[in-house]
């Protein structure tokens, strides 16, 4: 069982009568890659502060490998941030910059010179030492950037949206740059972001988050197959909702009703009550286009959309749900063509559907 | 300490208390002192009896003839009048000068406009005294003006245009000390302007000036306030360019309030015109602040 | 918006500029400039007599460096312009702090009224009320009344440059200094006070510049033996046009022109 960095328990935050956080609790392990998701306005924002100290919790309590931390000022956590805009101290050059939490904690000046030498390494900038930070390119100061934050080894890193800044070839390459520096320190990782593609290629575990509060927490693999409410099926990609009854359930198989009729009859079982009305989600990537009648539902095609390497298209069940359905191009090859109108059927495994109940 | 700053009232007042202190004591009650002897009696010695009396704020209106009666005496209201008058004219010249100015310099590439703001600002901080003095020499018996027209005959060898001690030299004085007070704040609102939205007018009004008129002037309407206000207030408690360039005959409220304080000795009667320009300036001041918040609601900035 | 800018000044010159501009821009600045240079050029005229021109030399100079009564007035200016000016400056940076960073506080608004106070009421008013506040409470303390005189209207204007500076600084730096473990006060004294530092001189030479120039709250307040060298100049010239206040003058506008020259260099805004 793997120990738990931060432990955040119930924690609510009021701006005056804006509720920032909603009894939000979660738990993050040790040497992990954590990512906290969620479109602008969720708290995720909110929350990373507060784990710094920046912000006073309302209520709650956070944890830290033990400790209780929420009343404790940010320069009394063993917790450093990387900020969004690197918030690098321009009248220090890069040496001092990345001195400066070592100096704090009263470091040796022999020590300080080793662990900043080490640093610059670490984020290959090894000549960088005497420059002055206030002309550098948005990924340099990124790297000075963590190299300051991960010089006292903190505890757990936190990082507010460091990437966003970057421009996209940038972004990508410090995607892989991130997840290696975590992996080589060890160091528990918490990182904020509203990029869907940053969290899912990054992280071990993902939280999404909106409103101020947490909607689902899992692996990216989780998150993205088996979500669990209407929110984080939407936000991560694309996705197909219908809302449905259970209509009858067994030990093998569920029937489950669209609000038009159409009836899905999937090898699954489920835990929920029948009567019970939910929504269920199935990636375009998982729906097969077959011919009429022989897959679990017919349609009638209504769009093709070609994108090179992958095409959508777009149809319409018999109750007038709107499906789509993603093939890659390879896939595509030699099968026949389709036009709009066809009657077509369309077809998906029964463990790539997931049921969302919120 | 920014968030104890933040946090804490007690830091907050703590860093505060210092300027209170300051400035209440050796600001607000040297002026609270002032309007109580205003209602003082004048001692011609020096100083003032401790009566309480309404006879310096009669003196700005009435004098007493040899029978004891009030009789109305307009000398002070010519000195308000000419102050309002001066400051005026002054204020309407900086504007019109001001402005162009203050136009072509937004227009200018950044390394120009600095220097040019820089040349504007230099003299204002230059001694207003010396400033002053230069027109001295200029408008003087024989000085600048006077030269050349003496040389070339146009004068008398020791006459004079008589340029000086006069309100237009005034006038003169005090456009020139204040001029880049003007020039400042329009300056600064021009610059905030998008010319974008010039262009499209003069396409709209299909020539230059329209855009300007409709355009330009209104936009810039808060920092010509600011510029105005700037001017004017000044203008009407100037001491120095009046008292050097304008002479005995042309007291303004500045001179006649020094001028109690020296040779009049008429200390109530020098804290009532004082304690009234004051009034006058929290109440342009008023007016001012008043002004801009509609005007900023209005452009919904 | 800068490249919008610049491709409007290059091409679309109708509204960018109005040719009877240059002319008018020109007077502008040699009106501006005129009176400086007649005194600069005056200020080497060996003649006694100010409009006439006898030759070229350092004449009044020497007279002016060899006379003990402007020395002394310049030496009063100076006393009183660095004290007034390190009072000024670290009570303006205290106030400063408190609102640039206090964020919106009850209370914020008087505050900020009773800061630029001195800059509302006109000079001639403060300089009587000053004056008979001194004589009511009997303070004679000589070069400590201008002091304090000078202290208060200087305020201010360290207080102006201090504040702007402040609230173009954005927090995040002390928030970081904060994270990597250091206390308030260290956070203030590695960071804020570092980076605000251009903000304090300019604010510090501008008040020092305010107080050199200052004359009528200065004649009012001084006595005997506190001569400020703004009220000695104006006795002088009261006395009858002497050359020795070219002299004077000029060498006062170097002074400025150095002065405002550093307040320039410090209140460039940092990228």
């Amino acid at each position: 069982m793997a120990e738990i960095a931060v432990d955040i328990q119930n924690i609510v935050k009021h701006y005056g009568a804006f509720v920032a956080l909603n009894d939000v609790s979660l738990s993050i392990d040790d040497n992990e890659f954590f990512t906290l998701l969620g479109p602008s306005g969720c708290g995720k924002t909110t929350l990373l502060r507060s784990i710094a100290g920046f912000e006073e919790v309302t209520e709650g309590k956070i944890w830290l490998y033990g400790e209780e931390i929420e009343d404790l000022a940010p320069h009394q956590r063993p917790i450093n941030t990387v900020f969004q805009h690197y918030a690098l101290f321009p009248h220090m050059t890069v040496h001092d910059n990345i001195a400066f939490g070592l100096k704090r904690l009263g470091k040796s000046e022999a020590e300080i010179n080793k662990t900043v030498k080490e640093m610059l390494e670490l984020v290959q900038m090894e000549d960088f030492g005497e420059r002055r930070t206030n002309n550098m390119s948005g990924g340099q100061m990124q790297r000075i950037a963590l190299a300051r934050a991960l010089a006292p080894k903190p505890k757990v890193l936190l990082l507010d949206e460091p990437l966003s800044a970057l421009d996209l070839k940038l972004r990508q390459a410090m995607r892989d740059e991130l997840q290696k520096l975590q992996r080589e320190t060890g160091i528990t990782f918490v990182f904020v972001t509203h990029d869907q593609d940053e969290a899912m290629s990054m992280s071990d575990r993902i939280a999404v988050m909106s409103n101020g509060q947490v909607q689902q927490i899992g692996s990216p693999d989780e998150i993205y197959n088996r979500p669990k409410s209407r929110f984080v099926a939407d936000f991560i990609g694309d996705t197909n909702i219908v809302d449905v009854t259970i209509e009858a359930s067994d030990a093998k198989s569920t029937l489950y009703r669209s609000k038009g009729g159409v009836g899905f009859q999937i090898e699954r079982t489920t835990e929920l009550p029948v009567g019970r009305e939910i929504a269920i989600n199935v990636r375009p990537e998982n729906v097969l286009i077959v011919d009429a009648g022989e897959g679990r539902a017919n349609a009638t095609l209504t769009h093709k959309s070609f994108f090179g390497r992958t095409s959508i298209y777009s149809m319409e069940l018999t109750d007038g749900t709107l499906i789509k359905s993603r093939y890659s191009s390879r896939d595509e090859l030699g099968r026949k063509a389709m036009s709009i109108g066809d009657t077509i059927g369309i077809d998906f495994a029964a463990e790539t559907l997931a049921e969302l109940t919120s | 300490m920014s968030t104890a700053f933040e946090k804490s009232a007690r830091t907050r007042w703590l860093a505060l208390s210092p300027t209170y202190l300051i400035i209440g004591i050796f600001m607000m009650i040297p002026l609270c002192i002032m309007i109580g002897i205003s209602f003082m009696e004048q001692n011609v010695y020096g100083g003032v009896h401790p009566n309480i009396t309404g006879a310096a704020y009669q003196q700005i209106l009435f004098e007493t003839d040899f029978d004891e009666n009030l009789v109305f005496d307009t000398s002070y209201l010519v000195i308000i009048g000419r102050s309002l008058l001066l400051a005026g004219i002054a204020t309407i010249v900086t504007v019109l000068v001001g402005f162009p100015v203050a136009y072509y310099i937004a227009r200018q590439n950044e390394r120009r406009r600095n220097l040019l703001i820089f040349l504007v600002t230099l003299p204002f901080w230059t001694n207003m005294l010396i400033r002053i003095f230069a027109w001295l020499l200029i408008l003087g018996r024989g000085g600048v003006i006077d030269a050349p027209l003496r040389f070339l005959g146009i004068l008398e060898p020791d006459g004079s245009l008589g340029l000086l001690y006069s309100p237009g030299a005034v006038v003169l004085g005090l456009t020139y000390t204040y001029l880049p007070l003007m020039v400042l704040p329009i300056y600064a609102s021009l610059e905030k302007l998008d010319f974008r939205l010039v262009e499209a007018a003069a396409d709209l009004y299909s020539n230059k000036w329209g855009a300007v008129r409709h355009v330009v002037i209104p936009l810039t309407g808060p920092g010509i306030a600011a510029g105005a206000i700037l001017v004017f207030i000044p203008c009407m408690g100037d001491f120095i360019t009046v008292d050097m360039l304008g002479g005995a005959k042309n007291f303004m409220l500045g001179t006649l309030v020094q001028f109690q304080f020296s040779t009049a000795r008429n200390w109530p009667f020098g804290s009532a015109v004082a304690a009234i320009l004051l009034l006058f300036v929290i109440c342009n001041m008023l007016l001012y602040a008043r002004f801009s918040r509609a005007d900023k609601q209005r452009s919904g900035s | 918006m800068n490249t919008v800018r610049k491709t409007k000044a290059k091409g679309a010159g109708n509204v960018a500029h109005f040719k009877s501009l240059y002319v008018l821009v020109g007077f502008f600045y040699a009106f501006l400039y005129f009176p400086i240079i007649v005194l600069i050029a005056y200020s080497f005229n060996t003649g006694t007599r100010a409009m006439v021109w006898k030759g070229f030399g350092f004449d009044w100079y020497v007279k002016v460096f060899t006379n003990g009564a402007i020395l002394d007035a310049a030496k009063n200016s100076l006393i009183v312009g660095l004290i007034a000016t390190i009072l000024a400056t670290t009570i303006a940076t205290a106030g400063a702090l408190a609102l640039a960073r206090g964020g919106a506080f009850k209370g914020k608004g008087i505050s900020m009224g009773i800061m630029t106070l001195p800059l509302i009421v006109p000079e001639i008013v403060t300089a009587v009320a000053t004056l008979m506040f001194f004589s009511a409470i009997g303070l004679n303390l000589g070069l400590g009344n201008l002091i304090i005189a000078h202290t208060v209207f200087c305020i201010p204007f360290a207080f102006m440059p201090i504040r702007a500076r402040l609230e173009g600084m954005d927090t995040y730096m002390e928030q970081a200094a904060c994270d990597l473990y250091a206390t308030e006060w260290q956070a203030f004294r590695y960071i804020t006070l570092p980076m605000m530092m251009p903000g304090i001189i300019a604010g510090a030479t501008l008040s020092f510049v305010i107080s050199l120039d200052d004359f009528i709250i200065s004649l009012m307040v001084s006595s005997a033996g506190t001569t400020t060298l703004p009220v000695y100049i104006y006795s002088m010239i009261r006395n009858g046009i002497s050359p020795e206040v070219n002299a004077i003058s000029t060498v006062l506008f170097g002074v400025s022109l150095v002065l405002v020259t550093i307040y320039w260099i410090a209140s460039k805004p940092r990228k």
